[in-house]
């Protein structure tokens, strides 16, 4: 018989890369229904969870970020605080959740998306403008597919 | 805007601002930094650190007293030796750290009372430059101004 293993990688990386189909010692394939399995797991409530809870942690992240440096004007020095170092680290999926919050509330928070997927979509003439870089990145987040 | 409820959230940053010696007088504003209201600019972040950040091209991009001084004299500021009120002249402070490294930035107003911007919160008007003291913002370390409109300096007498 032909079967599969579907599992995350690890426990605290839960994400939908993280799922991944390892064959056992003596499998020499995968079949449909395995592969199906794996789909349906990555649609699974499971994952919708995952979703929220990240969100709820980003939230808290960013709460704290915008509280412990309200006060500061310097950017090197908001981009050395813990919190934020801890958004970075929750790395492309924090993506997808940082885009919608600044979608609706256009924040500092932007600039994690540089430095999580290195990109810079910014137009020089926006350089500094906030809601003008809060713009570029939306559209970027498009058409990569990270938002409707 | 009242000088109640925010208070109690900027005391322990800055042990020596009080409703005495400073009022609100705008809503908080994540779009410009306290460098750029010095600078009288509403609608960018002055800092080095791109894209979020403006920083003139000519300027190196080092967040440092005098890459900041240069920005400032780009814009018609040039140095000067002391905060005190000068007619015909609006001055900014430039507030460094223990390392030397700018933290704030204020401005004189005519009435020879400040003006800054908290980070991305508020501005404030405040009576004089020592209501950061004890503050995350140091200490004034330089003193810039500028002729304000209307009063430029008169041109040099022609050479003979």
């Amino acid at each position: 018989m032909t079967y599969a293993l579907v599992r995350p990688i690890q426990a605290t990386e839960l994400r939908p890369s993280a799922y991944v189909v390892r064959e056992l010692p003596e499998v020499t394939g995968v079949d449909a229904a395995t592969w199906r399995a794996h789909d349906l797991l990555l649609r699974s409530r499971a994952l919708l969870v995952r979703q929220v809870a990240l969100g709820e942690h980003l939230a808290q992240l960013h709460r704290q970020w915008r509280a412990e440096t309200r006060y500061w004007s310097s950017l090197e020095a908001k981009k050395t605080h813990p919190a934020y170092s801890s958004i970075v680290a929750m790395g492309d999926e924090a993506v997808p959740l940082i885009l919608e919050s600044i979608a609706t509330h256009p924040d500092l928070l932007v600039m994690a998306l540089h430095d999580i997927t290195h990109e810079d979509p910014v137009t020089p003439d926006h350089h500094g403008r906030l809601l003008d870089i809060v713009q570029d990145w939306l559209r970027w987040g498009t058409e990569r597919g990270y938002r409707q | 805007m009242g000088n109640g409820a925010w208070l109690s959230a900027v005391n322990d940053p800055f042990p020596n601002l009080n409703g005495t010696n400073s009022k609100v007088t705008s809503r908080a504003d994540s779009a410009y930094n306290c460098f750029a209201w010095a600078g009288h600019y509403t609608d960018r972040w002055l800092d080095p650190i791109k894209p979020l950040g403006y920083w003139p091209p000519n300027v190196p991009p080092r967040a440092t007293l005098n890459n900041f001084t240069k920005v400032y004299e780009a814009d018609g500021w040039s140095r000067c030796d002391s905060p005190d009120v000068e007619p015909g002249y609006e001055k900014i402070a430039i507030y460094t750290d223990r390392r030397g490294l700018p933290q704030h930035a204020a401005r004189q107003l005519e009435s020879g009372r400040w003006t800054s911007k908290l980070g991305e919160a508020e501005d404030i008007e405040h009576d004089n430059l020592e209501v950061f003291d004890g503050s995350i913002y140091g200490t004034p370390a330089r003193y810039m101004r500028r002729p304000l409109p209307g009063n430029a300096s008169p041109l040099p007498p022609p050479q003979p």
